[in-house]
């Protein structure tokens, strides 16, 4: 028997709902938010600031599970954005030539934007704001990142010069903030919201550590994708902490639960690689989850967060070379575990005792679809562990065929039950 | 009645073209195969091709104690006692002609698959084409059509081709206004029908090369039986493609078998 994790899925429904309605007010109030993206958003430093925070990929994502990115894809492809591009850049942009309205809420115009070299489309997405605002952006240049021989780390000489190139950035992201608002910044307030994001990810941590031990106490893509979204949108803040902490919490009464009325059969383990399908976001786990199997790892958790669950620490002491060098190594590592993870993944199927490895690549990001290719063939050549490479995408329905991803779904589970049924390790 | 011992057990496969059914006696033996056209009903066919099977055979089908059913019509046949994926059922069909088999093409009317697959018949890799039918038996019935002629035909013209043209189109609609193209340009038929043959496998070999292709191969599914495909991709892949009279029929061959199986674990677990 499993025991989903539904009062936290239901906390951060409640949570994301209220930032959604706080950036609807603001809209209507014709105030602005600062545009970030997850990796590298810089939410403790704007919270110091008190500038709001828009986060459009998850904007654009919970426009696919609501079933409103159709119509904004189509609307930005009348306007001549390929069908080949980014979908949740066409979704954002389609939602802008439409005035930032959706069929629930208004969204507020940007007043800055914060990219970083992570992903170049980030950059452009960025850019297409510029032109439709005329607002200022800022797009980090993250050094050492792709370098997956010798990316500098704290203690070397080059990371002294990494971290120096870095915080001199963050230094100039933060006049900028002092010239938008107004005010100058508030060094006990930036290392309070450090101090917070601190504490989530300690607690995130140990609920992924709770995971890898069996039984698992859940599923990595459904309550994981709620605990993503509370952590991106509500790091730096003491909301998070009490919902990471409330959240642990019912996971640790799961175990108990769990381990006092085992399950009959054990559920396989998989390890999840890639992005969620989100315009079919419950039918794809249920796809996977009716035939007995069970998410407890996720490749997602570690690169949308932004790295912010790999043990960074903020120095709360020294706040602005903190959040430089945490922006540094978090940001990197995020974009990097995507890319190099042929010996993660190795290394995570092992933690986490996965019976299968399932790779979903999304066909409108050519680097995420090409980065999972090669950590399919990475993983391959280490281990004979059974893999899916499932192909759709995160936000255009119309590529994805359910009844053929079934199929594929439905051959691996044959094969994962018989190699249980022969023994298989 | 016949040389094949009871229990029987039996295996449908309700492809997009053609259904097809295979009887399997005690020892594993093919006791008889049927195929049809499965048509726009896909219940009614599963009911002829079984009806059909047993008919050949001369058997009841309460003689028939295990039913298992695959193909992209699988749950909707009524009398089958379980389902199985074609990608299970091809591979280990396939073993079962072929024991030496350690990478199968199948190559059906609406999908082809490369599969990797253990000595034990169990799929250790797999990849399909991916909502097109480029590559697939359709391209080659959409040539046909175009050119007017019947689709077993097809292999014996192509093979008397000695300059085949160049078909680069990814998309089977848009295959058919190339070949058309071929044919305004005067292009001789044998000749297009080979490029048309020539692309589908070249498609396939991207898909073997995917899984990690590992000889013998043996290809499987209702274009096994063009012999003009088996030789090119022969041709491409340098290397014998193992092809036989039952290779059209090692899906309802691997159902079968899992029919068998489940039967027979069925019949250990009732002994004291």
């Amino acid at each position: 028997m499993t025991f989903p994790a539904v009062r936290a899925k239901i906390e951060a429904t409640t949570l994301l709902k209220s930032w959604s309605e706080r950036l609807d007010l603001l809209a209507q109030q014709q105030g602005t938010a600062a545009y970030a993206f997850v990796m590298g958003s810089c939410a403790e430093l704007l919270a110091a600031f008190e500038i709001p925070l828009f986060l459009p990929e998850i904007n654009c994502l919970q426009t696919a599970i609501s079933g409103a990115a159709q119509g904004l894809l189509q609307h930005a492809e009348e306007q001549g954005y390929p069908s080949d591009i980014c979908n949740y850049l066409k979704a954002d942009v389609g939602m802008h030539l439409q005035g930032r309205q959706l069929p629930d809420k208004r969204l507020p115009a940007p007043c800055l934007a914060i990219a970083t070299t992570a992903c170049n489309t980030y950059i452009k997405w960025a850019e297409i704001w510029q032109r439709l605002y005329n607002m200022p952006l800022f797009v980090f240049d993250i050094p050492g990142t792709r370098n997956p021989a010798h990316p500098s780390q704290p203690g070397d000489p080059a990371f002294a010069a990494d971290l120096a190139y870095m915080t001199e950035q963050v230094r100039n992201l933060i006049s900028l903030c002092e010239q938008i608002t107004g005010k100058r910044l508030d060094p006990d307030r930036l290392s309070h919201a450090l101090d917070c994001t601190n504490r989530m990810g300690q607690t995130f941590r140990q609920m992924l550590a709770l995971n890898q031990q069996e039984p698992a106490c859940f599923d990595a893509v459904r309550q994981g994708g709620a605990y993503l979204g509370v952590f991106n949108a509500y790091r730096g803040s003491e909301a998070g902490v009490r919902y990471f902490s409330n959240a642990l919490e019912e996971l640790q009464q799961i175990r108990q639960r769990s381990l006092r009325e085992p399950a009959v059969e054990a559920p396989f383990r998989l390890l999840f690689a890639g992005l969620p399908c989100y315009p079919l976001y419950s039918q794809f786990i249920r796809m996977f989850s009716t035939r007995g199997g069970l998410f407890v790892s996720s490749t997602y958790l570690q690169f949308a967060s932004g790295g912010g669950c790999m043990g960074y620490q903020y120095d709360t002491a020294r706040p602005v070379e903190s959040f430089a060098e945490g922006l540094l190594l978090t940001t990197r590592e995020a974009m990097d575990s995507m890319f190099l993870a042929g010996d993660r993944l190795f290394e995570a199927q092992a933690a986490c005792r996965a019976d299968g490895v399932v790779f979903h690549g999304v066909k409108s990001c050519r680097t995420v679809s090409t980065g999972l290719a090669d950590a399919r063939l990475a993983l391959q050549s280490r281990s004979s562990i059974p893999t899916l490479l499932l192909e759709s995408d995160m936000m255009d329905r119309r590529l994805i065929s359910p009844a053929q991803m079934q199929n594929r779904i439905d051959a691996f589970f044959e094969t994962l039950r018989l190699r249980r049924q022969g023994g298989a390790p | 009645m016949n040389r094949f011992d009871p229990p029987f057990t039996a295996g449908v496969d309700v492809g997009s073209t053609q259904t097809k059914a295979v009887l399997l006696d005690a020892g594993a033996m093919i006791a008889g195969t049927a195929i049809i056209d499965t048509g726009f009903d896909v219940d009614a066919a599963a009911r002829a091709v079984f009806g059909q099977l047993l008919t050949g055979i001369g058997l009841q089908a309460d003689e028939v104690r295990m039913v298992a059913g695959t193909g992209y019509g699988r749950f909707r046949i009524e009398f089958g006692d379980l389902q199985v994926t074609e990608i299970s059922c091809h591979a280990r069909g396939a073993v079962h002609l072929f024991p030496d088999t350690r990478t199968v093409l199948d190559m059906g009317g609406q999908d082809t698959k490369a599969i990797r697959v253990a000595a034990d018949g169990g799929v250790i890799d797999f990849s399909m084409n991916d909502k097109c039918a480029a590559g697939t038996g359709r391209f080659l019935s959409a040539a046909a059509a175009v050119l007017e002629m019947p689709l077993d035909e097809l292999a014996a013209v192509a093979a008397t081709a000695s300059h085949p043209v160049t078909i680069s189109t990814t998309c089977t609609v848009f295959a058919e206004t190339e070949i058309l193209a071929w044919v305004a340009r005067g292009k001789a038929i044998n000749d297009i029908l080979l490029g048309a043959h020539q692309a589908i496998a070249s498609r396939s070999l991207a898909l073997l090369k995917r899984v990690g292709l590992q000889p013998a191969i043996t290809f499987t599914g209702g274009v096994s039986r063009n012999s003009c495909m088996v030789a090119q991709l022969e041709q491409l892949l340098g290397s014998w493609v193992q092809v036989g009279e039952q290779t059209p029929f090692a899906g309802a061959l691997g159902a079968a078998l899992f029919a068998r199986d489940r039967l027979m674990g069925l019949q250990q677990a009732a002994q004291p």
